[in-house]
């Protein structure tokens, strides 16, 4: 807006005595006009400090541009993989790689609607773990007969949870997340 | 077992915690956090009987005295956005004292709900509540979503010529926050399944982006916009008639903390503003000791559930994190924690007077800028430390959505799409196909 313009509403001192400008108002007309940048009744620009107005501008890019990167670095990012005699429960809640051994014979629980969960036990070398599957996940793995066998190789992606007593166990999310060689036995 | 053990163990997480209330923007979790990676980087294990009584004392401290910042700094958690607007409405009055009193009544009254009847019950009550409720909880937290994005439908579009001009005013708050829910819950989305941070930092994976979307808005808002507040009286006692507006406030926000505290993703802020809704409170003093309630029984509630013999529910930060170091099994390690809660909170309270002094002595000697100056480079060190330049990319991103609701005039809540979007998947069993859909997974 122009100074002259705002000089004179500033005068005016819209009825608040000592020529404060309110920030809710508009400066010309006088009109309310809440958080507001440009009076929606004669298209001045607002009392508010520059400042917010660049702070809301900066805020959106920040949000939209700042997403956008971390979504495409996140989808470009190979998942971590771990050694399970490294894991420590500061790496709950991670979404990691494991390569190993299927060392049990796969537990499956059935239930009214099929197959409800399964796992097994993995280990690499370094250490043991249970990996996990429930839901649709286990039953697409069940059903494709995609599931490991006894002395299979197998790679697994899925998300860590550690519980007191180095208990740790490997939740699938995706059925395409389990790899097997098919090597193994029974 | 060591009854003075015990005992002192509460006290002193009540008391520690009442210095990690005095720094704006800093969680319990995240103290939590550093003893629990303490505790698996080869820290002496102190036993279960120091561990649960201190654990304890150091979320109900928290949920009792982070009262005073959030009121007096307007630097709230994210269970504490709804305490801000009527608490600086108090502060800016001269009156920040008597809403602090407020919001800590409200804590009391929920301190006693928690030992006196939830405590006893409990062990019956939630089982049954679990059973009853646990095949449902998806379409509830769809509800809650639903609500809460119903309750920013357009409010404005009063101003102005008909037409494009008013149909852009009514639908800039509700288009904003609509905006916000997405763009955070897509945030979740990615720290769910793919997350940026490294694996060795992911107990803190959701830190960065509650750090980004609830503090740092408001410490560079109190930065940029250079608010001093008014002194403060010395708050002599209540104004006004408070007994219906306690005893309203108590039933609302013991309500809306028991839900949120039961069910996954859901807040205190979100369980109290529900209750605030279904109880009909309108008065601000009511509203003050709903908050305090509510977050009390949200944090300390929801921590106790992990306790609950034959239950064992991991509610809250808190919960998982003594998960990976403590995994109770017994009645007596439910009568610890449920004793400690007692203790801590009791202390707690007393702490309220002589920590809201200290605040205010702070307030005046350093001023708002310098305070909000200081926390914002304690946080960004503390994120830095923890989760690395990962974490601060995060941070930094969840900055940018967690400013339009300040700037444009929508509800913070939407920010917690982060955990509600994704968590309402995964329990409605859609989550991995969302993910990947989204490139996530696979």
């Amino acid at each position: 807006m122009s100074g002259d313009r705002r000089s004179a509403a500033a005068g005016r001192g819209h009825g608040n005595g000592g020529g404060m400008i309110r920030p809710d108002f508009c400066p010309v007309c006088e009109r309310f006009i809440g958080p507001a940048d440009v009076c929606p009744y004669c298209g001045e620009d607002s009392a508010r400090p520059p400042v917010w107005r660049w702070m809301k501008r900066g805020a959106w890019l920040l949000a939209l541009i700042g997403l956008a990167w971390l979504y495409a670095a996140a989808r470009g990012r190979n998942l971590e993989a771990v050694q399970i005699g490294r894991i420590t429960p500061m790496m709950n809640f991670a979404y990691v790689r494991v390569t190993g051994t299927v060392v049990t014979r796969p537990y499956v629980a059935r239930g009214d609607g099929g197959v409800e969960y399964l796992s097994f036990v993995l280990n690499d070398g370094t250490g043991r773990l249970r990996v996990a599957a429930y839901g649709d996940v286990a039953r697409e793995l069940a059903g494709e007969d995609r599931l490991p066998k006894r002395d299979d190789e197998v790679e697994v992606a899925g998300s860590l949870r550690i519980t007191a007593g180095d208990r740790i166990r490997l939740r699938v999310q995706a059925a395409d997340q389990l790899r097997s060689s098919g090597a193994g036995g029974a | 077992m060591p009854v003075w053990t015990v005992a002192a163990a509460a006290i002193g997480g009540a008391a520690v915690s009442s210095v990690l209330s005095c720094i704006p923007g800093l969680h319990v979790y995240n103290l939590m956090a550093l003893l629990a990676a303490a505790q698996t980087l080869g820290a002496a294990w102190p036993g279960p009987y120091v561990v649960v009584p201190f654990a304890t004392g150091l979320i109900v401290g928290y949920a009792m005295l982070n009262t005073v910042p959030s009121v007096l700094l307007a630097a709230p958690d994210e269970s504490a956005l709804f305490t801000v607007l009527p608490g600086q409405k108090y502060l800016l009055a001269g009156r920040g004292v008597e809403a602090v009193r407020l919001v800590a009544a409200g804590g009391l009254g929920g301190l006693f709900v928690l030992t006196l009847v939830v405590g006893p019950l409990a062990p019956r009550a939630v089982r049954l509540a679990r059973t009853v409720l646990a095949p449902h909880g998806h379409w509830i937290i769809w509800c809650v979503i639903g609500f809460m994005l119903m309750s920013e439908w357009p409010k404005g579009g009063r101003l102005g010529q008909g037409g494009r001009a008013k149909f852009l005013d009514a639908w800039r708050s509700t288009g904003t926050g609509l905006a916000v829910f997405a763009l955070s819950g897509l945030l979740g989305f990615l720290l769910f399944y793919r997350s940026p941070l490294a694996a060795r930092a992911a107990y803190q994976n959701l830190m960065p982006a509650f750090v980004g979307l609830f503090t740092i808005p408001w410490l560079l808002f109190n930065l940029a916009s250079g608010v001093q507040a008014p002194p403060q009286g010395d708050g002599a006692g209540l104004s006004g008639r408070p007994g219906a507006a306690l005893i309203k406030g108590l039933a609302a926000g013991v309500l809306g903390g028991g839900f949120a505290a039961f069910f996954p993703a859901i807040t205190g802020g979100t369980g109290g503003f529900l209750a605030g809704h279904a109880a009909g409170v309108r008065d601000d003093r009511a509203f003050l000791v709903s908050q305090g309630a509510s977050k009390l029984v949200y944090y300390a509630g929801g921590f106790l559930l992990l306790f609950v013999p034959g239950v064992h529910l991991t509610r809250g930060g808190g919960a998982w994190l003594l998960r990976t170091v403590y995994l109770p099994r017994t009645y007596r390690d439910y009568d610890v924690a449920l004793a400690s809660l007692a203790l801590a909170g009791l202390a707690s309270f007393l702490l309220i007077g002589p920590l809201s002094r200290v605040v205010i002595r702070l307030m005046d000697r350093w001023g708002y800028r310098r305070i909000s100056g200081v926390a914002l480079g304690a946080v960004l060190t503390l994120v830095a430390g923890i989760t690395g330049w990962q974490g601060l990319a995060v941070l930094l991103v969840a900055a940018g959505i967690g400013l339009l609701p300040v700037l444009c005039g929508s509800r913070r809540m939407n920010c917690l799409g982060v955990v509600l979007l994704p968590v309402a998947c995964n329990l409605s069993g859609c989550g991995p196909a969302v993910a990947r859909f989204l490139g996530l997974v696979g």
